[in-house]
């Protein structure tokens, strides 16, 4: 695969070198030549010198064949007057952009640009994933279908102990969650399902239901004793 | 006619000035304050403090119930796409933005934006009175 990356911060170094221990060709456009020669020291000429949202830049990048594009500098508007151009000039099949402000994702979904990487909300996930206090992480989101893919981990104290699924009011997650328990393999949550300290559930719910599901979560009694 | 003009340069400036004085409805939008001081002591308009990228600040300048938007700053990118938000989200009639870079201007033409590159403007007004 060609694979072109507009920007040369840490995002691109990474991406780069996955994508290139996987076998594939890369090019990075970088207009600073501090970002540029670390790269080059570093993953050997991969590199190209220009703005990667003006079209002579992109002509001699040779964007027309890429099959992937990918804009990762540290400016949305940069990042959206490139994949516009890969994707509505060039024509490239897979045109994905990093997003620096979340604000910005219905933006640029309306403007044509479907996947986006919130930067932001991927720290502050990971972040909340290392925190006990925070009941539930959204792991993925899947923004055409409507749905999140989330972890929710029973923490000590949480009213939901012992309590059948089936009686919590969560009873949207039968048949549809799975449970993940230390000591046993991996099961599907049913309306008897009991809860117990340190269960982790990983469940898809409709954007709509979230609410719902964060308030039963934050409900009296979720957070460990004397933390709340 | 409500008109939003996005930066406080020089250009936008006098467009607000004339606008203004033919007696519409003007909001300048610019983040940096120092910029509306090239608007004139009888400027009877509106400045708006802000990100005219951001959704939030289009709002709060009434973008909602503008006649027209126009994105004037110096960086093609912002006008870009400040310009496409006032026209794809907020629903903005008559939609106009400054796009230095001729190949861009011709390609925000293709994705049905008024762009005008001010480069090309000048470039065949000479060759026009070269011509006459």
């Amino acid at each position: 695969m060609y694979v072109v990356i507009v920007g040369g911060g840490e995002v691109s170094y990474y991406l780069s070198k996955e994508f290139i221990d996987a076998g594939h060709e890369i090019l990075v456009i970088e207009p600073e030549s501090g970002l540029r020669e670390r790269l080059d020291e570093e993953l050997e000429g991969v590199t190209l010198v220009g703005e990667g949202c003006r079209i002579k830049c992109l002509d001699e990048a040779g964007v027309s064949r890429a099959d992937v594009f990918i804009a990762a500098t540290e400016s949305d508007e940069r990042n959206l007057a490139a994949c516009q151009l890969a994707k509505l000039k060039y024509h490239v099949p897979q045109v994905v952009s990093k997003l620096n402000n979340p604000r910005n994702r219905n933006i640029f979904r309306k403007l044509g640009i479907d996947y986006t990487v919130d930067v932001a909300d991927l720290v502050l996930e990971n972040v909340k994933a290392q925190i006990p206090v925070f009941p539930l992480v959204k792991l993925l989101s899947l923004e055409e279908e409507g749905m999140e893919v989330v972890k929710v981990r029973v923490t000590d104290g949480s009213w939901l102990i012992d309590k059948r699924i089936g009686e919590t009011g969560l009873s949207f997650l039968s048949e549809s969650a799975c449970l993940a328990r230390t000591g046993s393999g991996p099961q599907m949550v049913t309306d008897s399902t009991r809860l117990q300290v340190d269960d982790v559930l990983i469940c898809v719910v409709p954007q709509d239901r979230m609410e719902k599901l964060i308030a039963d979560l934050g409900g009296p009694g979720s957070l460990p004793e004397g933390r709340s | 006619m409500n008109v939003c003009i996005m930066g406080g340069g020089r250009v936008a400036s006098e467009l607000a000035t004339l606008l203004d004085q033919e007696g519409h409805a003007v909001t300048v939008i610019d983040s940096e304050t120092s910029q509306f001081d090239r608007l004139p002591p009888s400027f009877s308009g509106e400045t708006v403090l802000g990100d005219a990228t951001d959704e939030a600040v289009l709002r709060k300048a009434g973008l909602q119930h503008a006649d027209a938007f126009i994105a004037l700053t110096r960086d093609d990118e912002r006008n870009a796409m400040a310009a496409q938000i006032a026209k794809h989200i907020f629903g903005v009639r008559k939609v106009v933005c400054r796009i230095y870079d001729p190949p861009r201007e011709e390609f925000y033409k293709t994705l049905g934006l008024e762009a005008i590159s001010p480069i090309m403007v000048f470039a065949r007004l000479v060759k026009g009175r070269l011509e006459e």
